[in-house]
């Protein structure tokens, strides 16, 4: 039997209650007035004439108190809402989900977050359980996680539940209820309960779990975009736009404030109408890298989303020095915006014909002997090989060469299988070195825009460019991070921790958990992400408008058994006036 | 307290006009007014008898001398008084303040019917021991005294009647009428107070003062009843039914003693509170009459 209104905890504390008063009172009713008379000769001479009705007078007390107990009791377990399962006998298995998302961060009262009613709802539904049910419990967050897996030992349950943490991203709970299931799965009475604030739609269309729903308040403010853009060359000043929402239902005033490093930046009046995003712009000096972080000042229920941080750097331009006579190189490098040409040393990419020991990564222009070893000429297609970051997604199949030098060394592109563009390393510098003249106007490649954008992207190859990368993303959002060269990355994470991520390739997929700014290092090149809360759809955190959810398919029926309770009192009540009529007699 | 408190106008005039009736009174008396056995100076002539030396020359029947020749002399009655003893029960059962007062104006009242006739009154209250008794009082004058000695007495705890009525045979030698006023609320079985009655060689008048209110003003429910003497306690559940058994038990118990006191030649009397003194005492003066 199981209480719908009062929890085990409740109805033991209330029966004690109750059963306290009851003693009380009843000690009052039994205790007989003491009153002195003349003699008691008569009266002990009366009572002696009803000895045959002692007995039943010794135990008649102890009989109404215990109907009375009985009566009481039996109206309370009425009131707690007693139900009863028609599998009654058989231990049963709950999987509790329990949203982490960052959502329920919202302040729902005076220091109480919707995470922390969660928590004693959980808690409410561990005390309605019998000993022996088992429970398991899986936090629903950015990753979903079985915190304990079915279990009975309450204390474990207990603390896991103290354990819980908010996550910075939307949980994931359509995930996390299949979870459940295959938890549940094999559990023959089994219910899995989601604890969120979310509406079921968002998660669950199929009404397929029980859903016991937190929070009340729906007035969110958020900062949900952040671009930043950064001119590489000339003006040192980056734009920001900031998109500010208001998912609430009231309109917003607020200032938005924007501070780098120490100085306030700006404080951008803000209002918005329920309902509404709006985007604000704003130009802020970038002497040198820092961080710019933007404050939204309103109360709201929140408020961990109203900050977002982001790194900005100072770019600047590639130098890149010509030493080679080739007009198609010279037209490509000059339209590029982010290039300038020197006459020194003072360069990032050296841009040759010569084979002499390399100073600076090094494109060479045509075939330059000496670098590596030759293994023959050869003519036909063009052919891309392999995935070097300085040619991915290039398409040279309609270049033809002839009598290109074949290369010994890494193949970027090949004839006829014989490698006719390598790259390597040399002297600590890299270079790129091909089996024919680049600007070779015969073979129909300086006449095409795709020249343009090798030379782009080869010296920024060489060169390692940039340096420095800065990109702003969403928290839970999957990223493709580049890097120019394999190379060992370290990764670190807002809240301070170091990761090292070991030799990974020249791209892999990061997704940030956390908000802040994740940084990549790697000898030659640190990339910024910045990491910001949420999206304009995620800020809305309205709560769900149902309290519970419907009964989950693997529940078993269960009946009210109120009215039953309550006949038995009645009974208990004739039996107790009968008791009472028996008073009568001395 | 006052003569007037204890005994009004009403009363008294009541009283004046009742007199304990008995044929002759016992020798050892003081003279007064009640003719007894013992030949003197009355004014009663009872016989003649021959005289003998040391007889009052006073006495002699001269008239008789001339006729008879012989000296003979008058006798006369002597008139005594009549000891009248109150035995008033002083245990805590007749210490409540209504049952008490109502017991010292029959004491009161009882003592003012000898003094007023010239007896000799003495007053023996008793609880679980005789208590100091109150000396031979005679004449109308000194109903003061007994009025004083009955506001200052004190109670007792248990009534003991049997060590009462046995002490009071001890001491009262002179035979008179003992006036026993109490409840009867004795603890134990009442066989040896009867016993004790009728060892008593005395006209023996048993007074049961009796106080309705007591079972009447109790409370239904619950109750723990305490023997305000012994202590002892019989828990019972009152109602109206229990009172109406303990009222026609309570009327056994008066018709046993009344039974007993018939049969042993003993006046008896119920004084309920609330009934008149006059006539408590006026049925009492007529049964030790008969």
């Amino acid at each position: 039997m199981t209480f719908e209104h009062l929890t085990a905890a409740q109805l033991a504390g209330a029966l004690a209650a109750f059963t306290g008063a009851l003693a009380a009172l009843q000690f009052l009713r039994v205790h007989r007035r003491r009153v002195r008379v003349s003699s008691v000769r008569l009266w002990r001479s009366l009572a002696e004439r009803e000895k045959p009705r002692i007995l039943w007078q010794r135990w008649r007390d102890a009989l109404s108190f215990a109907t009375l107990l009985g009566i009481g009791s039996l109206l309370l377990c009425a009131l707690a809402g007693p139900m009863r399962s028609d599998e009654g006998q058989r231990r049963r298995a709950l999987v509790l989900v329990i949203d982490t998302g960052y959502s329920m961060g919202a302040r729902e009262g005076a220091g109480v977050t919707r995470l922390d009613l969660a928590r004693r709802e959980a808690a409410r539904l561990l005390s309605t359980l019998r000993p022996d049910d088992r429970v398991a419990i899986i936090a629903a967050g950015f990753e979903n996680r079985v915190l304990v897996s079915l279990s009975a030992h309450h204390p474990r349950l207990t603390e896991s539940l103290r354990q819980l943490e908010l996550s910075e991203a939307p949980g994931h709970l359509s995930e996390a209820i299949a979870l459940a299931k295959s938890v549940a799965d094999g559990q023959g009475r089994a219910e899995i309960v989601v604890i969120s604030d979310r509406p079921r739609s968002r998660f669950d269309r199929n009404d397929s779990v029980r859903q016991v729903a937190v929070g009340r308040r729906s007035d969110n403010a958020a900062i949900t975009g952040l671009a930043v853009t950064q001119p590489t060359v000339g003006n040192p000043r980056a734009r920001v736009e900031v998109t500010v929402t208001n998912a609430g239902e009231a309109t917003l005033r607020g200032r938005l404030r924007l501070v780098m490093g120490e100085r306030a930046e700006a404080a951008i009046p803000v209002e918005l109408s329920p309902r509404e995003s709006r985007t604000y712009a704003a130009e802020v000096a970038v002497p040198r890298s820092a961080k710019l972080a933007l404050t939204l000042d309103t109360d709201d229920a929140l408020p961990t989303d109203n900050r977002a941080v982001v790194q900005l750097i100072r770019p600047r331009s590639l130098r890149v020095r010509l030493a080679a006579n080739a007009a198609a190189v010279v037209r490509a490098l000059t339209v590029d915006p982010d290039v300038v040409l020197v006459n020194n040393n003072d360069c990032d990419v050296l841009v040759t014909d010569r084979s002499e020991a390399l100073s600076h990564p090094t494109l060479f222009v045509g075939p330059t002997p000496g670098l590596v070893a030759e293994s023959g000429t050869v003519s036909g297609t063009l052919k891309l090989s392999g995935d070097h970051p300085a040619l991915a997604g290039f398409d040279f199949k309609d270049v033809s060469l002839s009598g290109a030098t074949s290369w010994r060394g890494q193949a970027l592109a090949t004839v006829q299988g014989s490698p006719v563009l390598v790259a390597g390393d040399r002297d600590g510098h890299r270079f790129l070195l091909p089996g024919w003249q680049l600007a070779d106007e015969a073979t129909g490649f300086p006449q095409r825009a795709q020249f343009v954008a090798f030379i782009a992207r080869a010296i920024r190859w060489l060169a390692a460019w940039p340096r420095e990368r800065s990109v702003v993303a969403t928290v839970g959002e999957r990223l493709t991070v580049e890097f120019m060269l394999p190379a060992e990355v370290t990764l670190n994470l807002p809240n301070g921790d170091t990761e090292q991520l070991g030799a990974v390739g020249q791209r892999f997929v990061f997704v940030p958990r956390q908000v802040g700014i994740h940084t990549f290092a790697t000898r030659a090149e640190t990339g910024y992400v910045s990491a910001i809360r949420q999206s304009a759809e995620a800020a809305d955190i309205t709560p769900a408008s149902e309290s519970r959810g419907s009964q989950p398919t693997s529940t078993p029926t269960t009946r009210p058994l109120w009215h039953w309770l309550a006949l038995g009192a009645l009974v208990l009540l004739l039996v107790e006036w009968w008791a009472f009529l028996k008073r009568v007699t001395v | 307290m006052t003569v007037v408190d204890l005994l009004p106008a009403t009363l008294r005039r009541e009283l004046d006009r009742l007199r304990f009736e008995v044929k002759r009174v016992p020798p050892g008396g003081r003279r007064a007014e009640r003719s007894s056995r013992q030949r003197g100076t009355g004014l009663e002539f009872v016989d003649f008898r021959g005289y003998v030396p040391g007889d009052d020359f006073r006495a002699l029947d001269w008239h008789a001398y001339v006729k008879h020749n012989r000296l003979v002399l008058k006798q006369y009655e002597e008139q005594q008084d009549l000891p009248v003893y109150v035995l008033l029960d002083a245990s805590a059962s007749m210490q409540s303040s209504s049952k008490h007062a109502f017991t010292q104006q029959l004491a009161a009242a009882f003592g003012y019917l000898g003094l007023a006739n010239e007896d000799r009154v003495a007053v023996f209250p008793f609880a679980e021991a005789p208590l100091p008794p109150l000396r031979p009082l005679i004449g109308r004058n000194v109903i003061n005294r007994l009025i004083d000695y009955l506001s200052r007495s004190r109670g007792g705890q248990q009534t003991n009647l049997v060590r009462a009525l046995d002490d009071l045979a001890q001491r009262a030698k002179r035979r008179g009428i003992v006036v026993l006023l109490s409840d009867f609320f004795a603890p134990g079985d009442l066989a040896p107070v009867h016993a004790a009655l009728r060892r008593l060689r005395h006209d023996v008048a048993v007074v049961l003062v009796t106080d309705q209110a007591e079972v009447y003003s109790l409370p239904d429910g619950d109750l723990l009843l305490e023997d305000c003497e012994t202590g002892e306690t019989v828990a019972v559940t009152l109602t109206p039914l229990v009172r109406a058994e303990f009222v026609a038990s309570y009327r056994e118990f008066v018709e046993e003693l009344a039974a007993f006191c018939r049969r042993s030649g003993i006046a008896f009397q119920q004084a309920a509170l609330g009934d008149s003194v006059g006539r408590v005492v006026g049925e009492v003066v007529r049964q030790v009459g008969r």
